[in-house]
């Protein structure tokens, strides 16, 4: 159906927060004040790599208002790994809190904490650090130099320091039954998801030694355990709570400054917060990994898929951070079925930029060289991209690679035929240029993602508490950094329960309060999430039945809960919830009703996504302008389509900004990040968009207690793979690297007379 | 380096702030800090994003990008002045009703910047969102159901125009 026509369906709820967003009294974290408010800041490396010779730190600490200056030999001399996953072997515990040996530009030495913002900076300016700069090394293919300087010396002895490989049969076996063998490498760039709201957090050491966080963080459960092992603290010592966060696209599944204004805390018993600046932001934060793709396919001449071996080299930057996790995670996440199959995916170490969690997780990258050889080898055969993919996708009864399961749900037909009628429409209402100048075509890409952690390590817990007068509180320990998660959770709550969204308060994440989450990543929230709320909701339904029986001194089975009532079979009567909980909860001999319920994973289902986009190439300019994206996608049952439709609009926005002019351009002689801002990092303005349209099936996924796979991640995955096969089609030439802009002029769709007309001509 | 302190007197939201402030705060930290307004939002801090906007002497700025001594006399509007009764303003109710709010870091800021667009421009075409809308950055929504709220709410405000006419 299409999602624009939902929004008149009863589901389609305005979100929860929305009201408190749009007035501007919502809280993020620098609009929140306390007691004894005090500030922090971090004095980072100006080299991708160096070694602190010395530090002099007298002049800054005589400045008035200085509270407290930390060296690296000041705080705990602990080893972690930033990672806001479950423990796991492969992430190796590479990182120190402040370092004299940083090894990518931004890399932390110093932190100080002052009265006031202005005076922390001033003493940030009079420390004097001198470096010894050492040779750095930025690239991939710097990195796997024979004679390459090694990274990190101390803790790994090659560069190459993570290979996994996935595979399904004898992938040589397969190229020889192959009739036709194609070959390609493919680059992708590093990207920053730079979040509006930049990373900050406020730590409170106080004095009986519990430690209260304030952060925006997409995993405080994941915080608490890396903030317990750096501090030597217990779990129940530290408490995390909730603020608004203005976004976080996987970046935020990290621990980022939460230890340093923990330990600037711990010198004053004061809280510190710490906000980055916005160059901080670009230079040392997360970024989705610059991969280099070397890809072959075998195919018979019947177009069936036979053979596919992916070789993916990702860049991690200095640290293990993510990168195990990301470069292991793409094969998993193959759509198409073919017997012979081989995974390679190798995480190298440079001194480039920071790499961790973004949007996709891998895929993007993968899913770009994938479909792209795809795109080249239909061209070269002059088969139908749409038909080789329709025939080699993954059908129900199937079991995709590495998957438990096979495939339960995949309307196909549904998919493929909405979306390639979006595409005539287009077609028949603007045509399809073609003359001396400009010459329009179409591109497409395929891809499947997860409906949780791919790899099953999913753990997650909900509980309910009813009030007595039928109203519920319903706490899940979810974060909710934009994408409207909460609200969904209510919605599946109330559904469950048979009562109206309003009765349902969400309570605010506290980890003293809130049961435990695995963090919000892996798009696998309203997945695993919702379905630790839809059991909690059946443990609720269930003890209600129980204490009713007692009640009307019946048996348990005498109580049936149907069509969202209980009925007590005897006596005729239908209660609703609320009915139910004021005859168990208001007497003096009453109970009250609480229910709970732990989630793990047995599959993430795959959802899926076919992407078109329509380019039009100018000759003479040298120019591409995309006109049109259509998105048409699997995610299993809507919950709010209102959700489902920002999540795709908003990932196909990052999709364009990533293809075609997302940059984070490093200097080639100092090895600075030059992009350091939002003027020379493009992101997409309301200006660069192309059209959007959007095509989402009717499904219903039996595995899920809600019917829902995922949508989060879905929508940006396929955008790159196939404006670039439109471009492809449209200039004639292969495209195997982007940003675009890096090879073309891109046009946007402001109006002609745009700067000399101004809005009155638009 | 010695502050310097200057007086100044702005009208924000309808009300008259008399405040000394240093020469080199901007106007945007000056809401913030000095006038806890804490709906703008600072996100670079540059000029570059829009999520500070405000309407000062009816023009868009960028607070960020103004020195809190350059508004000296100047009538500033802010997200918290735009729904001062217990109504939200037309283009809040269609940002929220069309899902056009997520992360709601930008959104302040956006609903400066529609408020201006639709204050000159009741009916405004394609072409004009885009154009009066081009100095705010989202991240989420990629401006699809915000473009929608726009229209929704231009259409509203026009109702209500002649209604009020009439």
């Amino acid at each position: 159906m299409n999602i624009t026509e939902r929004k008149d369906q009863k589901n389609a709820i305005r979100r929860l927060e929305s009201l408190s967003k749009v007035t501007g009294s919502a809280q993020f974290l620098d609009d929140l004040e306390m007691q004894g408010l005090a500030y922090g800041g971090i004095i980072r490396s100006p080299y991708p790599h160096a070694k602190a010779v010395s530090i002099d730190i007298k002049e800054a600490a005589k400045i008035p208002g200085v509270l407290g200056i930390l060296c690296p030999q000041d705080v705990p001399q602990v080893k972690f790994n930033c990672t806001g996953f479950l423990p796991h072997d492969a992430l190796i515990k590479d990182e120190e809190i402040l370092t004299l040996h940083p090894k990518h530009e931004g890399d932390r030495i110093v932190a100080i904490v002052a009265e006031t913002y202005e005076i922390c900076k001033r003493a940030m300016e009079a420390v004097k650090i001198e470096y010894e700069v050492l040779p750095a090394i930025m690239t991939i293919e710097e990195a796997m130099k024979d004679d390459a300087p090694l990274v990190n010396p101390a803790l790994y002895d090659t560069n190459c320091f993570y290979h996994k490989i996935g595979e399904r049969g004898n992938i040589e076996e397969g190229f020889a039954k192959s009739d036709f063998i194609f070959e390609g490498t493919y680059h992708t760039p590093t990207a920053h998801p730079i979040p509006m709201e930049p990373i900050s957090c406020i730590a409170h050491w106080t004095r009986d030694n519990k430690l209260i966080i304030w952060a925006n963080s997409q995993t405080p459960y994941q915080d608490r355990r890396i903030l317990a092992e750096q501090f030597s603290l217990r779990e129940c010592d530290i408490i995390l709570r909730r603020a608004t966060i203005g976004s976080g696209f996987g970046q935020r599944e990290e621990l980022h400054n939460q230890d340093i204004a923990a330990a600037l805390s711990r010198l004053i018993y004061r809280p510190v917060k710490i906000v980055n600046k916005r160059d901080d932001e670009m230079i040392s934060t997360a970024t989705r990994h610059a991969s280099f793709s070397k890809v072959k396919m075998g195919v018979s001449k019947d177009g069936k898929l036979v053979a596919y071996h992916h070789t993916m080299y990702t860049n991690a930057g200095a640290y293990c951070t993510h990168t195990p996790l990301v470069t292991g995670a793409p094969d998993r996440k193959c759509p198409y079925h073919m017997p012979y199959f081989r995974y390679d995916g190798i995480g190298v170490l440079t001194n480039g930029p920071v790499s961790g969690a973004y949007r996709g997780y891998g895929n993007p990258q993968v899913s770009f060289a994938r479909e792209s050889l795809i795109n080249d080898l239909c061209r070269k055969m002059g088969w139908d991209p749409v038909k080789f993919r329709y025939d080699n996708v993954c059908k129900p009864g199937e079991k995709m690679h590495a998957n438990v399961t096979p495939l339960s749900t995949f309307p196909a037909d549904q998919c493929f035929d909405n979306g390639l009628r979006i595409c005539k429409e287009i077609d028949q209402k603007e045509g399809l240029r073609d003359d001396e100048q400009v010459k329009e075509a179409w591109g497409m890409a395929l891809i499947s993602h997860t409906s949780s952690i791919s790899s099953l390590e999913g753990l997650i817990s909900s509980s309910i508490i009813c009030n007595p007068d039928g109203t519920v509180n319903l706490m899940s320990g979810t974060v909710d950094m934009g994408q409207g998660i909460e609200t969904a959770l209510v919605q599946i709550a109330a559904e469950k329960l048979g009562i109206d969204v309003s009765d349902i308060t969400h309570a605010d994440l506290d980890t003293t309060s809130s049961p435990y989450n695995v963090g919000s990543f892996s798009s696998g929230q309203a997945f695993l999430a919702g379905n630790a709320v839809a059991f909690a909701c059946e443990d609720v339904i269930q003890k209600i039945r129980v204490e009713l029986a007692k009640f009307y001194h019946i048996a348990e089975d005498q109580v049936q809960y149907r069509d969202k009532k209980f009925q007590i079979v005897q006596r005729g009567r239908f209660l609703d919830f609320k009915e139910a909980i004021k005859v168990i909860s208001n007497r003096c001999r009453g109970t009250l009703i609480m229910g709970s319920a732990v989630a793990n994973l047995v599959d993430a289902p795959p959802p899926f996504c076919l992407c078109w986009a329509k380019a039009a190439f100018n000759k003479n300019e040298n120019s591409v302008k995309i006109t049109h994206i259509i998105e048409s996608v699997d995610v299993g049952r809507v919950i709010n389509p209102l959700i489902v439709k920002g999540q795709l609009e908003g990932a196909i926005q990052m999709g364009v900004g990533f293809a075609l002019m997302e940059d984070l351009e490093v200097d080639r002689i100092t090895k600075k990040v030059v992009a350091a801002d939002l003027l020379n990092y493009r992101n997409p303005l309301i200006l660069d968009m192309p059209e959007i349209h959007l095509f989402v099936a009717e499904t219903y996924e039996p595995f899920s207690a809600t019917g829902a796979k995922s949508v989060g991640e879905l929508g940006i995955i396929p955008v790159a793979a196939a404006i670039c096969d439109a471009v492809s089609n449209a200039c004639g030439k292969e495209i195997i690297e982007f940003p675009l802009s890096r090879q073309f002029f891109i046009k946007n769709n402001r109006c002609d007379d745009f700067f000399e007309g101004g809005i009155e001509k638009c | 380096m010695e502050d310097i302190f200057e007086p100044i007197c702005v009208e924000v939201n309808g009300l008259v702030y008399r405040r000394m402030v240093k020469t080199n705060v901007t106007l945007l930290d000056f809401i913030r800090e000095d006038l806890k307004l804490k709906g703008t939002k600072k996100s670079c801090d540059n000029g570059e994003c829009g999520a500070c906007t405000v309407i000062m002497n009816d023009e868009l700025v960028y607070s960020c990008h103004v020195l809190a001594v350059q508004a000296n006399g100047a009538k500033i509007v802010t997200i918290e002045g735009i729904s001062q009764d217990s109504h939200l303003s037309p283009v809040q109710e269609a940002l929220m009703d069309e899902g056009a709010i997520q992360c709601g870091f930008c959104t302040p800021g956006m609903v400066l910047s529609i408020k201006k667009l639709l204050d000159e421009y009741p009916d405004p075409t394609d072409s004009q969102i885009r154009y009066g809308l081009a100095g705010n950055i989202c991240r989420c929504t990629g401006y699809v159901s915000i473009e929608t709220a726009v229209k929704k709410a231009a259409a509203v405000l026009r109702r209500r125009g002649e209604h009020e006419y009439n």
